[in-house]
């Protein structure tokens, strides 16, 4: 049952401490076997307009095992047809579509220019946010794992430096060595109304991402029960596929030093088969640090066997598996000093830039994606006052007032967040 | 044959018979210009940002309207969200919270109070569940509360804005307000792009106007699997959940196939449905289940529920007390049919 996502659950959350349970609502469960049953059913093309794909049952993979049942009713069929034409119909209607997202383009005209993409090895890992004209940009410390570069509006690519981290917070300050950059207007009120929209921009014209502010400017809530540090592989998967196919593997983690590679696709953990990537999370959230754990990996076609050594890595908060069915979860989202909750679909590459309101200035820094409703942005003050202490004693890993308590990151073998 | 256990428990403590609902009639809209906006929440995109301020302006004033009303609803072995619909303190919330009639529950109110509450009944086909508060409340306008809508008039499209709680109810922290549109509305769902997530179930569903017009339910994979409980089910049995019956059946669920004794309230086999897994697992009228799936079954709440988070196909290996003696026997759990 861990890690394993059934395509309906409901919401039922357990105060006990037993694990949550997920019950599988049958009415809608006919249905959604059913469009897992239909071989037939044409692959959907991945949406560019959406985060993530629904991950498939577990049936999907095996097409010809059903166990014998009674051959279906009329109504039965007339259903299940009814559910393949939904999923099967574009989404024009929904706010997730580019017809919505168009209308923020004026919006984001200005902060566009004071966002940069950062990117290591080739890869986007976050966006960053310009803070002043000099070159000082910011960004979340814990997706960064080598030199960074910046990718600006109008396509020039400059190297950055680091200057300073702030690990409570996962702020990284960096500096690029460029002509008078445009820095971001922040909003001097950080604390929206809730019901209030948040613009992410990236470099190009169109918003990044639309979403509403859910829940005031607040200190976030002490994990009720901290998680103890499970252990950790150190790779990112692919979202726009059910299988657990890696899209980066993290430099100094037990994946690099096994030799994993993106495009892999895991297929096993020791003996657990690993059909889905959910399924693949569950059982490394269930690892400990230090496991050697054996994967069998296939590769253009091939099949391997590679064992690896898994690090360590503290999160912040026990997470319900539903909340890991929206897409995938930046490593770090708790024991920030101040965040502004909002509900915004950003992937954990997408966090770090400004999330600007209706009057085209940045309310905030994005600096997690939390769960399945929930993105969290740094309020403007909170980043000025880190960016000021950053630039006042650069060089230095500057840790910020701690809360007691408070779990932070903690980065062993050089590595950083994965899964 | 469809094996339905029917609860025909009168919820003890349940307030009088007369259901104080009040009528859903359409708020006059204030003196704002209405037709703008109106058109796009109703289902369509905005132009520009002299749209997307006005959404954003009523996105603010729905938000700070329904948060009082939207509760969490507690019990033994689980919680979740409701709403508060009437000033006499009538919740709706998820069948599969309530499940069956008269159990004590807690409401939490976002201000910081909790209210003693009791279940009534639930329509476990579509989900719907019906809690009331026993305490009476303190201001004179009543508990606060939210009007139901109606939900046949919904269209795709539409701007709507859901609540509730999260990952569980936390003081400190006001139930999170998300916003979507819908983006199918049949008799029995709504489904909407308004993320929910566990903790979310029986949480409000509102449209640009305030009102309720479904609770939320279930999940399915993508962002766009949000799936609701149309409010007018709720209308439409309203008197039933009241009188505290359970009714409906989660088609195409586990199903063992064993009538059980409903006087007692545990878990003798009245009968074996013929064909069924439990006649095929060798169950016998008169015995009385003990375990299922390695867990003790005290009571019929306990078995229904330990059944119902099984699927069709599953083995599973009960015990049954027959005579003195207890007997070991292994069932592949069949679909409910219906």
């Amino acid at each position: 049952m861990n890690g394993i996502a059934p395509a309906e659950t409901t919401m039922i959350r357990r105060l006990a401490i037993a694990p949550l349970r997920l019950l599988c609502a049958a009415a809608v469960a006919s249905a959604c076997l059913s469009v897992g049953r239909a071989a037939a059913r044409p692959a959907k093309p991945p949406r560019p307009d959406r985060p993530q794909t629904r991950p498939s049952r577990p049936e999907q993979a095996r097409p010809k095992a059903a166990p014998t049942r009674p051959s279906p009713s009329r109504s039965e069929v007339r259903r299940r047809r009814q559910w393949e034409r939904f999923w099967s119909r574009p989404q024009t209607a929904s706010r997730y579509h580019s017809s919505v997202r168009r209308a923020f383009a004026p919006l984001v005209v200005a902060a566009r220019k004071s966002t940069v993409a950062i990117y290591c090895d080739g890869q986007q890992v976050a966006l960053g946010t310009v803070v002043d004209a000099d070159g000082h940009v910011v960004t979340k410390a814990s997706e960064l794992d080598g030199p960074a570069e910046c990718r600006f509006h109008d396509g020039t690519k400059r190297t950055a430096r680091p200057i300073g981290t702030n690990e409570k917070n996962d702020l990284a300050l960096l500096k690029v060595d460029a002509g008078k950059l445009t820095p971001i207007q922040w909003n001097g009120s950080d604390d929206p109304a809730v019901g209030s929209w948040v613009v992410t921009p990236g470099p190009g014209d169109m918003p990044v991402s639309i979403g509403v502010v859910s829940v005031r400017a607040r200190r976030p809530e002490a994990p009720r029960r901290p998680l103890p540090s499970h252990g950790f592989l150190g790779i990112s998967l692919r979202m726009d596929t059910v299988a657990a196919r890696i899209e980066r593997v993290h430099p100094n983690t037990g994946a690099a030093r096994a030799g994993l590679r993106g495009g892999d696709v895991i297929t096993a953990v020791n003996t657990t088969a690993i059909r889905t990537r959910e399924q693949l999370m569950g059982r490394l959230r269930r690892a400990r640090p230090g496991e050697e754990v054996k994967l069998k990996v296939t590769r253009g076609g091939k099949k391997l066997a590679i064992t690896a050594t898994l690090g360590r890595w503290l999160s912040g908060r026990r997470l319900n598996p539903q909340e890991h069915m929206g897409g995938q979860l930046s490593e770090k989202i708790a024991g920030f000093a101040r965040i502004i909750q909002h509900d915004s679909a950003l992937k954990p590459s997408q966090c770090g830039g400004p999330a600007i309101d209706s009057s085209g200035r940045a309310v905030g820094i994005n600096i997690a994606r939390a769960g399945r409703v929930e993105t969290y942005a740094l309020p403007a003050s909170l980043v000025k006052s880190v960016v000021a202490e950053l630039k006042a004693r650069p060089k230095g890993r500057n840790a910020g007032p701690k809360r007691p308590g408070a779990s932070a990151p903690r980065q062993d073998e050089g590595g950083k967040g994965g899964r | 044959m469809a094996l339905v256990v029917g609860m025909l428990l009168v919820a003890a403590g349940a307030s009088a018979a007369t259901s104080s609902r009040e009528p859903a009639t359409r708020p006059a809209a204030k003196g704002e210009k209405t037709d703008g906006v109106a058109r796009i929440l109703a289902g369509g995109v905005p132009r520009d940002v002299a749209d997307l301020k006005a959404m954003e302006r009523r996105f603010r004033e729905v938000a700070a309207k329904v948060t009082p009303a939207t509760v969490g609803v507690v019990g033994r072995g689980g919680g979740g969200s409701g709403v508060i619909v009437t000033a006499d303190g009538y919740v709706l919330t998820v069948g599969h919270i309530t499940r069956e009639a008269g159990r004590d529950v807690t409401v939490l109110l976002p201000d910081g109070r909790r209210a003693k509450a009791k279940t009534l009944g639930a329509n476990l086909g579509v989900d719907s569940g019906l809690v009331k508060i026993v305490e009476k409340p303190k201001d004179k306008g009543g508990w606060p509360h939210c009007r139901m809508g109606r939900s046949a008039s919904l269209r795709q499209g539409q701007w709507v804005l859901a609540a509730g709680h999260p990952g569980g109810f936390r003081r400190g922290r006001t139930p999170p307000v998300r916003i979507g549109r819908v983006l199918r509305n049949t008799p029995t769902v709504i489904v909407t792009d308004c993320a929910i997530v566990s903790g979310d179930s029986g949480g409000p569903l509102y449209d640009m106007d305030g009102e309720v017009i479904g609770i939320s339910s279930r999940i399915s994979g993508s962002l766009d699997g949000n799936i609701h409980v149309p409010v007018d089910t709720f209308r439409r049995d309203w008197d039933r959940m009241v009188k505290g019956e359970s009714f409906g059946s989660r088609r195409g669920g586990a199903y063992l196939g064993v009538q059980l004794d409903t006087e007692s309230g545990g878990t003798r086999v009245l009968a074996v449905v013929p064909g069924s897994g439990a006649a095929k697992a060798g169950i016998k009228a008169g015995d009385v289940i003990r375990r299922f799936g390695g867990k003790v079954t005290p009571d019929r709440p306990t078995l229904l529920r330990l059944i119902a988070a099984r699927r069709p196909g599953h083995k599973v290996s009960i015990v049954v007390l027959r005579g003195k003696k207890e007997q070991k026997l292994e069932a592949v759990l069949g679909r409910r049919p219906g």
